[in-house]
């Protein structure tokens, strides 16, 4: 933007305050500690980013904390949060999602002055003035219950008032599967409203629907959880100008980057190889992390002579705890929650498949289980018959499909691992 | 391999006992208990693997006498004859081409074989076949599993047992991150969530009733504000009462009291201090004046010697040298011993140098480090010859035994040597030459004995080739005659006439039924021949091929025996010309050719013994020579060295008369000398010095007595003959007693002046005081001390009333705060009454009181809440217990995952140990299987369990028997079967070896025995067995079963064996 703005604003969602980082198998204290204040962090850099760049209002679009376990603290630091801001001048509109109903705000804070919340009724509005001058006019609705599976866009008004017009909603635009499909819509619908700017939120993933007329953009988490959730997150600093044309850039809140990395072991000789590797892929994480925390996931993989020595190896003790050495209390640390063995050993499963011999006999078992019609049902009923199967049959029933085969791959793995050791020795 | 003979030299019972020609299919040994089968298996073992360990078991020396062991003759797989034979531990392998081995055939020609192996495969009796141990031997195990499992020996059970174990870890009670542990942390986590989840519900309660407290507590606090003011009023009237009853008092009494109010300030104390002071100066005048008295009288009676004062310097310098004189005059009679011993040392130096020694000579004594030098240099010189003199004389002595040494064992050498024969031959190229023919020889005579049985065998085996040649030509001489084929014809035409006849005199019909049947009758004779003759050449024909092979077997065994017989007489021509060189007469036998080497081997041995000793008697003579040479050298340079230190000796003797000391003064004594002059001179020094300390002792104490008696003079002390120091003490004593006396009057004097003084000071002080009260008593207008004490009380009173009107006013002034407050307080005290006051404020102070505690009570409320919320806001507990429990689940998951995985895995390989089971048995149970369904009509098949080596039995209707529950006879067919296939098995991978059963079909019933009967023929066909029993019956069976096809053609050679001897059998009749 070559003039400078009109006005410019924040907007961001799905802060999710409070909540745990999912899927990690391993941390200090020190680390954790890290992790627990993340989500807290990421929404004060957002504040601290509207109070710098001297935003006219803030909105956050939904799910600011999950209403599921009703952390007070969560609520207590958002109030917190808030009040810094409208005590330097950002007024801050606020919609609550599928994680954060109205019907959860249970504490009952009363919010600072400046702060509006959308109800969960209508659609309602709040001007946002400048002295008499009026800037803005936000539209947005709340949820008054966690699952609203109606399209709320045709609550919306479809003739506004004001030279600039902000539509708030949280909800999924276009069916994306990856995500609950709470108050589904698409993104015609959106168009078809007369907004200038709809500030969504649900969607996990940064991403800008439309450029213009409208501007609908989705900011995404502004700091990553789990291991779903890898690389920069953040808010967008939309900037208005002079004509009412809005130009969203993204600025990245995380205070700890997720990272997953995948080392093929088929090019290296020896554990000191492998070794070497992965302290220059633990610093080249470093750098992309640029001075935050960083999670990272290492998934080894290919067939190789260190197969072999690797699955003798106690990977946690041998692997991961020196990859971890030294990370706890650093601010810029690189942490590996864990490390997966998905190497394979190097062994022609093509040729020995053809074989007519205990290792061919073998394979063609696997083969037969993995061109089933039904792959997890006919591997469940093999595990049914453990009796210890009825204490994880409901968790073995969560999982996907594709967890299925891999569970398969593996057990395939170890059987060759198993059998053919005295071979490779 | 197989064995086609065997000699038995002497075991157990066997002596001499031998079989040649065995062929290589079924070799059947029939004798009773005790008639050497065992003997005769043991043999053959211990042939080929050596005699077992003394104590492990019977050897079987032989009873009979001869050597302990014999040969065996193998025919090896790839047509080499090989001898091999063990007498005694050693085992001999011997070949045609190649020279005599010693080595173990295990080794050398069965591929590594070892004894237990071969003993539990191929050589076994009843209690060898028992059990299935044997599949648990290693060597076993990988030929049984490995090869058609594409796997290591044990992978499968290691691989089922290490999942297993994990599975089972996985569930351990208390392991950490296992599946018990981390589901039972994840539920109690869960629980603990659920509990911290109510904290925002219970934050809006806490507040909602924090606001409620807080706006009551604001209205009690007010009303108890209102209270607190309206008593303050209450209390300050209270305590304004009595200063305001006061203030009213002291102004009545100020206006009483008005004419003593003018009054000298402290008048009463002024009058009272200068009255005791006055009492106190008359007391103290009268002390003064007692104290000058006292002293005026002591100052009179202490006395001053005044003469010893003026001495008192001279007195102090005397004594200050005191110790000096009492140190001199002690030290006389010490200097005075000291210069007497002093003396005497020096008279004992001299002495010990000698008589003729004096001070004068002694001073002319040289003691110089040059002169220690040469004199060392002589000493170093002359004791260096010496001991080269000594050590040429030692040498020499040395020498003289040594050549007397070598002169002994010279004659020794000689003595010894005429002693000894001379051998023959007596040259050693000539005995090397003959060795080397005899060792020709022995390997010839091998070769004969060894081409002479293959003769013999070949000659067997075409003797039996041409028997069954002629036998095939009887087969195929013997007439088949077939239906002629012209009775075809005849019956054709027999019918044509029948039809033209039936024809003619009965019907057409029945002539063409007859010109028909002719035709059907005559096409069937002529198939019928064309059948027969087909038959015969099918018949005739496997007996001609087999009669062209049985003329090649002939024509080949010809060839092969006339090489034979060829290479035997050329063996023989060249052992007879080979004798003819080594001996006269020339050996014959293998006992000849031994006896002779034994005589060469002697005759080596004294040939060698003659050489060593004329090699000893010339070293002896040698060293004779050598040492003589090198006495006569030594005793030279022993004549040498004596001369040169007598020429030292002369010179060093020369020297010392020169430098004043005698002749016979030795260098080494020198030093001693010298020491001795040096010590002299030392004391001569202590003499002088004793000498002149005495002197100087005596001088001055002549002089120090001679100042004590002037200064004794001087003091007017008598004069004593010889003072000392006793004299100098008396007089130090008197000074200081002088001295003493003196300062006392000093003293007494000074006080005495200053009590005179101190008189005079009283005296003026007494009469200032009587004027200062006279002026008091003035101004107070009294005229004594008594009225001025009288009205001074008064003026007191007058002053302590104006101080209460005073204070009161303040103290009212204080309460009210202001002059006008002041006025409304007065006011309000002359109106209010007490009484009605104090009711008042009593009803009050109630309450205020109940509305103090109220408040209180609300506050602590207000206060617990607010903490309350405080700590909610803090409380992050929610957030750990949820990290702590995605933590926890992500562990869960991964636990479960991998039971999973391993369980899938069991799956896996069971999975394709089952396949493995159903369809792909090793290639040793396969064969064992054959065995076994020869044996039991395919009753049974064996099938290998992959998992733990065990064996079961499958009938079928696919049911499975575990070895258990086998019967005796079916488990013995088990073992049977399952050793001849290893036995296969083996043979495929190594040299084929015979089998060799003992008495293993005991436990057999006659089918059973005939099933086994079939399998060891079937077996024999490619593999050699040799078989041994006691039951006749069992080569009746198997002369029966050869007569069947396929069986016709494994060889079967019979024995029997009684009592130690070997004697073919004939075949028995077929039963």
């Amino acid at each position: 933007m070559t003039e400078s703005p009109w006005f410019s604003f924040v907007h961001c969602a799905d802060l999710h305050l409070d909540s745990p980082f999912e899927g990690l198998h391993a941390l200090e204290p020190d680390i954790a500690q890290v992790l627990r204040r993340a989500t807290f962090q990421a929404f004060d850099n957002i504040i601290d980013l509207a109070v710098k760049e001297k935003a006219a209002f803030l909105i956050v679009a939904g799910d600011v904390y999950d209403s599921a376990h009703r952390s007070l603290s969560a609520q207590l630091r958002f109030r917190e949060s808030l009040r810094r801001a409208a005590e330097a001048g950002v007024q801050c509109f606020v919609a609550h999602g599928n994680h954060d109903p109205l019907s959860g705000w249970e504490a009952e804070l009363a919010l600072p002055e400046g702060v509006h919340r959308f109800g969960g009724d209508r659609v309602e509005q709040f001007a946002v003035r400048q002295g008499d001058e009026i800037l803005a006019r936000v539209y947005g609705i709340s949820y008054p219950t966690r699952e609203i599976k109606d399209n709320l866009v045709p609550r919306f008004p479809r003739k506004v008032d004001g030279p600039f017009a902000i539509g708030v909603l949280h909800g999924n635009v276009g069916g994306d599967p990856n995500h609950d499909n709470y108050a589904p819509c698409s993104l015609s619908d959106l168009v078809s409203c007369p907004m200038d700017y709809w500030a969504l939120g649900h969607i996990h993933n940064a991403r800008i629907l439309r450029e213009e007329a409208p501007c609908v953009v989705y900011p995404g988490t502004p700091q990553g959880r789990n291991v779903r959730e890898t690389g920069a997150r953040g808010c967008f600093l939309v900037r208005v100008d002079a004509g009412g044309r809005p130009v969203p850039e993204f600025v990245p809140t995380d205070t700890v980057r997720w990272f997953v990395e995948t080392l093929d072991i088929s090019a290296l000789d020896n554990l000191n190889d492998l070794l070497e590797e992965l302290a220059r892929l633990k610093e080249d994480i470093r750098t992309r992390a640029a001075g935050r925390g960083a999670v990272w996931r290492l998934s080894l993989t290919g067939r190789g002579r260190l197969h072999t020595l690797l699955r003798k190896l106690d990977l946690e003790r041998d692997l991961t705890q020196p990859l971890r050495e030294g990370e706890a209390g650093q601010t810029a640390f690189v942490w590996l929650e864990s490390t997966f063995l998905r190497t394979r050993p190097p062994v022609d499963l093509a040729r020995r498949r053809q074989m007519q011999d205990f290792i061919g006999d073998l394979l063609r078992a696997a083969d037969h289980l993995r061109h089933d019609p039904d792959p997890p049902r006919v591997l469940q009923e093999v595990l049914s018959r453990r009796p210890e199967h009825r204490l994880l049959a409901v968790r073995l029933a969560q999982l996907a499909s594709g967890d299925w085969l891999t569970l398969l791959e593996e057990a395939e793995s170890l059987a060759l691992d198993l059998l053919l050791e005295e071979e490779e020795d | 391999m197989y064995i086609s003979g065997f000699h038995i030299e002497g075991f157990g019972i066997y002596r001499g006992q031998g079989l040649h020609g065995l062929p290589p299919g079924l070799i059947l040994f029939v004798g009773d208990n005790e008639s050497g089968k065992t003997t005769l298996m043991a043999f053959i073992r211990t042939v080929l693997f050596g005699f077992r360990r003394k104590g492990s078991g019977n050897d079987y020396q032989p009873l009979l006498g001869g050597s302990h062991g014999g040969r065996l003759l193998l025919c090896m797989q790839d047509g080499r004859l090989v001898t091999v034979e063990r007498l005694g531990r050693q085992a001999t392998i011997l070949t045609p081409e190649e020279a005599p081995r010693r080595g173990e055939p295990g080794e050398l020609l069965l591929g590594g074989m070892d004894r237990d192996t071969f003993e539990h495969i191929f050589a076994i009796g009843l209690k060898e076949l028992q059990g299935l141990e044997v599949l648990t031997r290693e060597e076993v195990r990988g030929r049984l599993f490995s090869a058609s499992a594409g796997l290591g020996p044990a992978s499968v059970p290691a691989a089922l047992k290490s999942i297993d174990e994990e599975l089972a870890a996985l569930w351990a009670p208390r392991a950490k991150r296992r599946l018990n542990t981390l589901s039972d942390r994840l539920r109690d986590l869960a629980r603990d969530i659920k509990n911290v989840e109510g904290q925002a519900a219970a934050y809006a309660a806490c507040r909602r009733q924090k606001e409620k407290l807080e706006a009551r507590a604001r209205r009690e606090f007010e009303e108890l504000e209102n209270l607190r003011r309206r008593l303050r009023r209450l209390e300050q009237l209270e305590q304004a009462r009595e200063p305001w009853a006061m203030l009213l008092t002291a102004q009545q009494k100020v206006q009483e009291l008005e004419e003593v109010k003018d009054f000298p300030p402290h008048g009463l104390e002024q009058l009272e201090h200068l009255t005791e002071d006055l009492e106190q100066l008359d007391l103290s005048l009268r002390e003064r004046e007692a104290e000058a008295a006292r002293l005026a009288e002591r100052l009179e009676q202490i006395p001053v010697d005044e003469v010893l004062l003026a001495q008192r310097e001279h007195i102090e310098a005397a004594y200050g040298e005191r110790e000096k004189i009492a140190a001199a005059l002690a030290e006389l009679p010490l200097l005075r011993r000291r210069l007497n011993q002093a003396q005497e040392e020096f008279q004992g130096r001299l002495q010990d140098l000698g008589p003729d020694w004096d001070t004068a000579r002694l001073s002319r004594v040289d003691t110089s480090v040059a002169v220690r030098q040469q004199v060392q240099e002589f000493g170093r010189r002359l004791i260096l010859m010496e001991r080269r003199l000594e050590q040429l004389q030692i040498q020499e002595r040395f020498l003289e035994e040594e050549t007397e040494t070598a002169q002994r064992q010279l004659e020794e050498a000689r003595r010894r040597l005429d002693q000894t024969p001379l051998p023959v031959p007596a040259d050693p190229e000539e005995l090397r030459q003959r060795k080397e023919i005899l060792s020709l020889l022995r390997t010839l005579r091998h070769r004969l004995e060894l081409w002479t049985a293959q003769l013999q065998e070949r000659r067997l085996r075409q003797d039996d080739a041409r028997l069954r040649l002629t036998f095939l030509r009887q087969q195929l001489e013997t007439g088949y005659t077939p239906l002629p084929w012209w009775l075809g014809i005849l019956v054709a035409t027999a019918g044509f006439v029948a039809s033209a006849f039936l024809s003619f005199y009965t019907s057409p019909l029945a002539g063409n039924m007859a010109v028909l049947l002719a035709i059907f009758l005559g096409a069937a004779a002529f198939l019928w021949h064309r059948h027969q003759l087909r038959q015969a050449r099918a018949r005739l024909a496997p007996v001609a091929d087999e009669m062209q092979q049985v003329k090649d077997r002939i024509h080949t065994l010809q060839g092969e025996i006339a090489e034979l017989e060829s290479r035997l007489l050329s063996a023989e021509e060249e052992f007879s010309d080979r004798a003819r060189q080594v001996a006269d007469p020339p050996p014959e036998g293998l006992e000849d050719l031994e006896r002779l080497a034994a005589d060469l081997d002697q005759a080596a041995q004294e040939l060698q013994n003659r050489l060593a000793l004329e090699q000893e008697m010339n070293r002896a003579a040698a060293q004779l020579a050598e040492s003589r040479e090198r006495l006569q050298q030594a005793a030279e340079e022993t004549r040498q060295a004596r001369q040169e230190l007598e020429a030292w000796q002369s010179k060093w003797r020369a020297w010392a008369v020169e430098h004043g000391f005698t002749p016979e003064l030795q260098p080494e004594a020198f030093e001693a000398v010298l020491q001795t002059v040096e010590r002299a001179r030392e004391a001569s020094a202590k003499v002088e010095e004793a000498r002149l300390r005495l002197g100087e002792a005596e001088s001055y104490l002549a002089e120090a007595r001679s100042r004590l008696r002037a200064l004794l003079e001087a003091c007017s002390r008598p004069l004593p003959d010889e003072a000392g120091v006793e004299h100098l003490d008396a007089l130090r004593r008197d000074l200081k007693e002088a001295r003493e006396n003196q300062k006392t009057r000093g003293d007494l004097e000074n006080r005495l002046t200053a009590a005179r003084e101190h008189l005079e000071h009283l005296r003026a002080l007494q009469e200032n005081k009587q004027k200062a009260l006279a002026r008091l008593l003035e101004q107070a207008g009294a005229p004594d001390p008594d009225e001025f004490r009288r009205r001074a009380g008064l003026h007191e009173e007058y002053q302590r009333w104006l101080k209460n009107r005073e204070d009161s006013r303040i103290a009212l002034l204080a309460l009210a705060g202001s002059p006008e407050a002041l006025a409304r307080l007065e006011q309000e005290l002359s109106q209010e009454d007490a009484l009605e006051l104090a009711r008042e404020k009593e009803a009050l102070l109630a309450r205020a009181a109940a509305l103090s505690d109220s408040v209180s009570a609300l506050n602590q409320e207000v206060g617990r809440l607010q903490e309350q919320l405080e700590h909610l806001a803090r409380e992050e507990t929610l957030g750990d217990l949820l990290q702590e429990q995605s933590l926890l689940e992500e562990q869960f998951q991964e636990a479960m995952q991998r039971w999973a995985v391993l369980v899938l895995c069991r799956h896996l390989v069971e999975e394709a140990r089952g396949v493995y089971e159903r369809e792909r048995q090793p290639q040793v149970i396969r064969e064992a299987d054959r065995f076994l369904g020869l044996m039991t009509g395919d009753r049974y098949r064996l099938v290998a369990s992959l998992g733990d080596h065990s064996i079961q039995l499958e009938d079928r209707t696919l049911r499975r028997k575990d070895q258990i529950h086998w019967s005796d006879g079916l488990a013995d067919q088990v073992y049977l079967a399952v050793r001849l296939g290893l036995a296969r098995e083996f043979s495929r991978h190594t040299e084929p070896l015979p089998v060799i059963l003992d008495d293993v079909l005991v436990k057999f019933d006659p089918r059973r025995r005939r099933g086994a009967a079939r399998v060891i023929l079937e077996f024999a066909r490619e593999q050699q067995v040799l078989l041994f029993t006691c039951h006749p019956e069992f080569a009746e069976i198997v002369a029966a079963l050869q007569q069947e096809d396929y069986l016709q053609e494994t060889p079967v050679a019979y024995f029997r064996l009684s009592d130690g001897t070997i004697r073919p059998g004939d075949p028995p009749g077929i039963v």
